[in-house]
């Protein structure tokens, strides 16, 4: 048996399919072929994390994207869109063909539009970043996507700037902006991506427990005690309390013994 | 048999029974905004169009679709392709660039020619 060059795309569709996940496909206009769209990095919304998606309906001027299909290799005959062996950018607004080839011959082809992106969106509405990333916490809000309007999709290479730039530092992991804190203060985060840009409000905090690192005088540990902070310091007068609270404790209980044999 | 009676024909003044009479050219796909028959195309598109090539048979006086070799050339090449399509009579279309363009077919000696106005992507 011979292994051809689409074998590891026809056994990662089959793997995908029995785990229930179905990428982004759209059939040929003649009805001979499936065309799987391919994000090329996490930024594109039309993919999902699980390797599932939906076929844009269009892609954003600008943004680079991949087909490809089991049938052979997708091409395309429009000098406005860049690219080949199946990665393609996006070079002006239209509708464009990309055409499936085996051999000599087109075995399919789609039309896919091209149009403007006409603002970027974030996720969230205000960043709030700290000092120390000690702790995972379920309301992080120090992450964020930054999808384009209407959904289009194409993968792009965000630019992020913090101003003031000393206030923190970014990071981009699989479409996901994370900002660190550096400093106390406030600020914003700058997105700019296929010529818009987004501006976030940015707050530093110093941690994301409000009173963390306090070993005494606060009563942060719902009166447990001084003890409870783990550190070592204050155990002396926790005990003694515990002995207090012991003490009042006997003193009732012979009163009421007292009260009885009264 | 088959040729004498050919030669007979031939010889009477008709064309042979077996030769292609007539062609058509047609769009089997449309692209976006445009077909052979309105003469237009979108730069950047696709379309698919089929050949058929027929005979007069002049025993029955009707016309029978044959397949024969079929003669496609489209150009100028950086502005109109042709490529083979998923049969012998299909063939796709893909405009390039904008432009006048020309489409010529060619079937046993009979031939069809089409114009193409390639015209840019509306903004």
């Amino acid at each position: 048996m011979r292994w051809s060059r689409t074998a590891p795309i026809a056994l990662a569709a089959v793997v995908l399919h029995a785990c229930g996940i179905v990428p982004p496909t759209r059939e040929g206009e003649l009805g001979r072929g499936t065309f799987e769209y391919v994000c090329t990095n996490a930024t594109d919304s039309a993919c999902d994390d699980f390797g599932g998606g939906t076929f844009p309906g269009a892609i954003a001027v600008g943004a680079s994207f991949g087909l490809r299909a089991q049938s052979g290799q997708v091409m395309t005959a429009a000098p406005a869109v860049s690219g080949s062996s199946g990665t393609f950018r996006a070079s002006k607004p239209g509708t464009f063909a990309f055409y499936l080839m085996n051999g000599d011959e087109i075995v399919d082809y789609i039309h896919i539009k091209f149009r403007k992106a006409t603002a970027l969106t974030a996720s969230r509405s205000e960043i709030i970043a700290y000092l120390s990333s000690d702790s995972y916490s379920w309301d992080d809000r120090s992450s964020f996507r930054v999808v384009l309007d209407d959904y289009l999709g194409g993968s792009f290479a965000p630019q992020v700037d913090i101003e003031p730039a000393e206030l923190a530092t970014w990071s981009l992991d699989r479409g996901v902006i994370s900002v660190d804190g550096l400093q106390e203060g406030s600020g914003k985060v700058v997105v700019r991506a296929l010529g818009l840009s987004l501006s976030i409000p940015l707050e530093v905090r110093a941690s994301r427990w409000p009173d963390a690192g306090l070993d005494s005088g606060g009563d942060t540990d719902g009166g447990l005690g001084d003890g409870a902070d783990g550190d070592g310091v204050g155990d002396g007068a926790a005990e003694g309390a515990i002995d207090a609270a012991a003490e009042a404790l006997l003193d009732v209980t012979e009163d009421v013994a007292a009260d009885e044999g009264d | 048999m088959r040729r004498a009676l050919c030669l007979v024909v031939a010889l009477a003044g008709c064309s042979a029974p077996d030769a292609v009479h007539r062609i058509t050219v047609s769009t089997s796909h449309a692209a976006p905004g445009g077909t052979l028959e309105n003469g237009r195309m979108l730069e950047g598109t696709a379309m698919e169009i089929a050949v058929a090539a027929y005979t007069e048979e002049t025993t029955f006086h009707d016309s029978r679709r044959v397949s024969r070799p079929i003669e496609i050339t489209a150009g100028p090449p950086e502005r109109l392709r042709v490529i083979k399509g998923a049969a012998p009579e299909l063939f796709i279309l893909l405009a390039a660039s904008p432009g006048p363009s020309t489409l010529d077919v060619r079937v046993e000696g009979v031939s069809a020619h089409r114009d193409l106005m390639i015209e840019a992507q509306p903004p």
